[in-house]
């Protein structure tokens, strides 16, 4: 990044507003680490529903410190605000359909990854094999 | 800020790849959705990040506030649906 600013001879807001929106980044870095490498749909649902939403939070609140306030910031407010209720909600409806459908969460003894709900109570060890061993 | 803005919207745009990795491939379709649904959320960001670029935050954050709800009832709407077919 060659042709940033002097960080220092920024003024505050900007500051501000940099420290928030990495913080940001990296908490969406964090969730789609997440979303690529862990074993099955709750955890990945675990990672991206609040690793998501912190990320927002804090980029729009990063965002607004920029922006100064006016009526643009009350309209990132009301995403953030929107996107703090509508996110969690959606997660849980998604992970609510998966548990109703049958999908059993991971376990390192009796599940093995995307697999149906057995019939007795433990399932044999090596189901199909359609997931990377993580 | 103009290039740290963009410096910011590009990395996003890699970790949108990084998402459609999952959205392809995952093995159920909650997996899809659930990737989907980050892309959305990250999509709203870059949209956000581009009207500071563009000098236009009015226009872009209308179009923000409205990939929000259409994100949000996308994925309710796909979560009753596949619900009801009780199949992934």
């Amino acid at each position: 990044m060659p042709n940033l600013p002097d960080f220092a001879s920024l003024p505050a807001n900007d500051i501000a507003a940099i420290i928030l929106i990495c913080g940001g980044v990296f908490f969406f870095f964090t969730a789609t680490l997440g979303l690529l490498r862990f074993p099955d749909l709750y955890t990945r649902m675990h990672a991206t529903g609040k690793g998501d939403t912190l990320a927002v939070l804090l980029i729009l609140s990063g965002a607004i410190c920029h922006h100064g306030l006016n009526l643009n910031s009350g309209k990132l407010l009301l995403i953030a605000v929107f996107i703090f209720i509508a996110n969690p909600t959606g997660t849980h409806a998604l992970g609510r359909a998966a548990y109703r459908c049958g999908l059993r969460p991971w376990s390192r003894r009796t599940t093995a990854p995307g697999q149906k709900e057995p019939e007795s109570g433990r399932t044999p060890a090596a189901g199909p094999g359609e997931e990377e061993q993580a | 800020m103009k290039s740290f803005f963009l410096n910011i919207d590009i990395f996003l745009c890699l970790l949108i790849f990084c998402c459609l990795y999952r959205a392809l491939r995952g093995p159920t379709v909650f997996d899809r959705m659930i990737a989907v649904g980050a892309i959305g959320t990250k999509t709203l960001i870059i949209l956000v990040l581009i009207g500071f670029i563009f000098g236009r935050v009015d226009m872009f954050i209308d179009i923000s506030i409205v990939y929000a709800l259409l994100n949000f009832l996308g994925t309710l709407a796909a979560a009753k649906y596949f619900e009801g077919k009780g199949e992934f």
